[in-house]
């Protein structure tokens, strides 16, 4: 290699340095801090407990019985979620793809709850779809004579995943519409000639035309739902006892409930753990169909 | 009774009368072109013998099956897309037995009829990849690969040519001339191109605005066509046509008599049966077109095909004889009119 091209490579790494460096520290300050209080006892409403914790906020954190039902959670609320949004997700865009009176509306319809507030969603379906009393499922209920569900208390978790599903359809639908627009309508009417049915146009054609864009819906989904708080927070406080708290849930009542920074730090680390075993399954999955 | 028989097939687009009516009948080994100008309804009565299109009106039956309202794929029918409509997820073997494999035949069975195929149309060493990995020619030979496996009763194609470039167009066109001869299989064919519709037919038929203006051999066409509009459509460059008050020999009850461009000579100014200036001379190599205003009237502009090479330039005054026994007559109405007149 001649020494001017490593001249050049050198100035270039230089000139790109300053961004690196901002984004590495933008990210190691966090984790080095978080790092830290994890290793020691750092409790807001004992001030005289300090010094070097070790390793005791880590045992602290999985020994709480919590630990194993917030991992469960967390994993069940993500797969349901996105199980049920990529499935209807897919029915509906199907449903909606051949033209009809009223379609340009119905789009619209369809869209709007991705920009209801995740807070607001909640509290919509807490008081006025689930309230056991008042609330319209409730009514649904006692029309046909069955004893209202009191939805938040006994199925909390399952009431969790309608909200979240109902919130994150329509990004599903959007993206999944708008992939079958570029379907190729000759090859469809190839499929009809050779005799496939809708399902076998459906296994053959569509699947394969539209594995990108459910990767991406995957992929974004689990980004922003391993991490699912509003909602709970909002509607059961993660209860009745842990069975709605997941692990966003669980750091947040270490942190600002129990107020013990150090045990909130060790679960945060756990949670980075979760997080990046479900990305490499992830990226495991569906990394193949993004490529090519 | 005929193989494949169309009785007063019709066609609406909500109240767009799209096919008003047409009756053809295609016999067994037949190789029918479909041709006329854009618009005319071809891909649509192709679209509805394929059962893509649903038949408003009439029947359309198959060896002897009434197939009017019958599923595309219960029509033993087999159709080229114009973009090929190839499987982008499948390999060319798959795209290959994707029919047969829905139709539950035989591994074994598919398997040979796949290679079969594969080895008629060369694509034996391209069996593995996808479509995306093959060329525009390569694409088009699975396509008709995939309408052969079938064997079905009828093969239809949309304009199966018109994404190739002009040399594997000629080359693709000589391999279903060949194909048909080897398969003896029923052909219907849509295009706009003539030289396809003339070199590939046993019979053309001619379409305009949703009606058959005239069915027959590609030389019935071009030598008795039946009215003006097939005369002008089929013949490159098209039939001069004219008022016929303009030429020598006259023929009762016509207004317009027409002549094709190589049925004429040139002669000396003033001694011909028509007179005028030279627009264009169009040199091609073979032949040459020479461009005239009769009487220097720009919208009686006519055509000489020569076979020489004449000394001629824009502007120079010539006259032109027309061969009496070539001439073609037509009513007020466009109809042709035939024999002594
Ligand atoms: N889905 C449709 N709805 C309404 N009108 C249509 C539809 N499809 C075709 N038409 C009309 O029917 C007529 C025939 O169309 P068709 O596609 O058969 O033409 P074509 O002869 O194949 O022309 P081209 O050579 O351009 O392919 C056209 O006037 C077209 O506008
Ligand atoms: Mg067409």
């Amino acid at each position: 290699m001649s020494s001017q091209a490593r001249g050049n490579r050198t100035t270039s790494r230089l000139l790109m340095s300053p961004a690196v460096i901002s984004l590495l520290l933008w990210m190691l300050v966090p984790l080095g801090m978080t790092i830290y209080f994890s290793l020691i006892y750092y409790n807001l409403m004992n001030p005289f407990l300090e010094g070097w914790a070790g390793l005791s906020n880590y045992e602290f954190f999985i020994s709480n019985p919590a630990f194993g039902d917030a991992v469960w959670n967390t994993l069940l609320l993500l797969g349901s979620t996105v199980v049920i949004t990529v499935g209807l997700g897919l029915a509906i865009a199907l449903l909606i793809n051949d033209p009809f009176p009223g379609r340009g509306l119905v789009r619209i319809l369809l869209i709007s709850p991705f920009f209801v507030m995740p807070t607001v969603n909640a509290l919509l379906w807490k008081h006025m779809m689930m309230n056991p009393i008042y609330g319209f499922l409730a009514q649904v209920w006692t029309f046909f004579g069955a004893e209202p569900v009191d939805w938040l208390t006994d199925l909390p978790l399952f009431s969790v995943i309608i909200m979240v599903s109902w919130q994150w359809l329509p990004f599903a639908c959007l993206i999944f519409i708008t992939s079958l627009q570029s379907m190729d309508r000759e090859q469809l009417e190839a499929a009809r000639m050779d005799g496939a049915n809708f399902l076998q146009q459906f296994r053959y054609l569509y699947v394969p035309h539209l594995a990108r864009s459910i990767s991406v819906v995957i992929m974004i989904e689990v980004i922003f739902l391993l991490s699912i708080f509003a909602e709970i927070y909002t509607t059961t406080a993660g209860g009745p006892g842990t069975e709605s708290t997941n692990f966003a849930f669980l750091i947040f009542t270490e942190a600002l409930l129990n107020f013990d920074v150090g045990v909130a730090s060790a679960g945060a680390l756990f949670a980075i753990i979760l997080a990046n075993i479900v990305a490499i399954f992830l990226i495991r999955m569906i990394g193949k169909n993004l490529e090519n | 009774m005929s193989y494949l028989d169309l009785q007063g097939v019709e066609k609406y687009y909500d109240d767009f009368y799209a096919i008003k009516g047409i009756d053809l009948a295609i016999e067994k080994g037949e190789f029918i072109v479909f041709v006329g100008p854009s618009g005319c309804g071809k891909s649509t009565l192709l679209r509805m013998i394929a059962g893509l299109e649903d038949i408003n009106g009439g029947q359309l039956m198959l060896d002897g099956r009434d197939i009017t309202h019958a599923e595309p794929a219960h029509r033993d029918l087999a159709m080229v897309f114009q973009s090929y409509a190839l499987y982008p997820h499948m390999t060319v073997e798959e795209n290959m037995s994707f029919a047969l494999k829905l139709a539950k035949v035989s591994p074994a069975e598919i398997k040979d009829k796949v290679e079969k195929a594969a080895e008629k149309l060369n694509l034996t060493q391209y069996l593995k990849r996808t479509p995306k990995e093959l060329s525009g020619g390569q694409r088009q030979r699975v396509a008709i690969g995939r309408a052969i496996v079938r064997s079905p009763k009828v093969f239809l194609f949309d304009e199966p040519l018109s994404n190739l470039d002009a040399a594997l167009r000629g080359q693709t066109r000589v391999e279903i001339a060949h194909l048909h001869r080897e398969l003896g299989a029923t052909t219907i064919y849509v295009t706009h191109d003539q030289v396809e519709a003339m070199t590939l037919a046993d019979r053309v038929v001619v379409l305009q605005g949703g009606i058959i203006e005239q069915v027959g051999t590609p030389l019935e066409l071009y030598d008795t066509p039946a009215n003006k509009f097939v005369a002008q459509f089929i013949g490159m460059p098209q039939m001069n046509i004219l008022p016929s008050q303009l030429f020598r020999s006259q023929h009762e009850g016509a207004v317009e008599t027409g002549v094709r461009p190589e049925h004429m000579a040139l002669v000396a100014h003033g001694e011909g049966e028509l007179n005028g200036d030279v627009e264009m001379v169009e040199s091609l190599g073979n032949e040459t077109l020479v461009h005239i205003n009769v009487n220097g009237n720009v919208q009686q502009q006519i055509i000489v095909r020569l076979y020489e090479r004449p000394n001629l330039r824009a502007g120079d005054m010539v006259g032109v004889d027309a061969d009496a026994s070539r001439l073609h007559f037509f009513a007020a109405d466009g109809s042709a009119l035939r024999g002594e007149g």
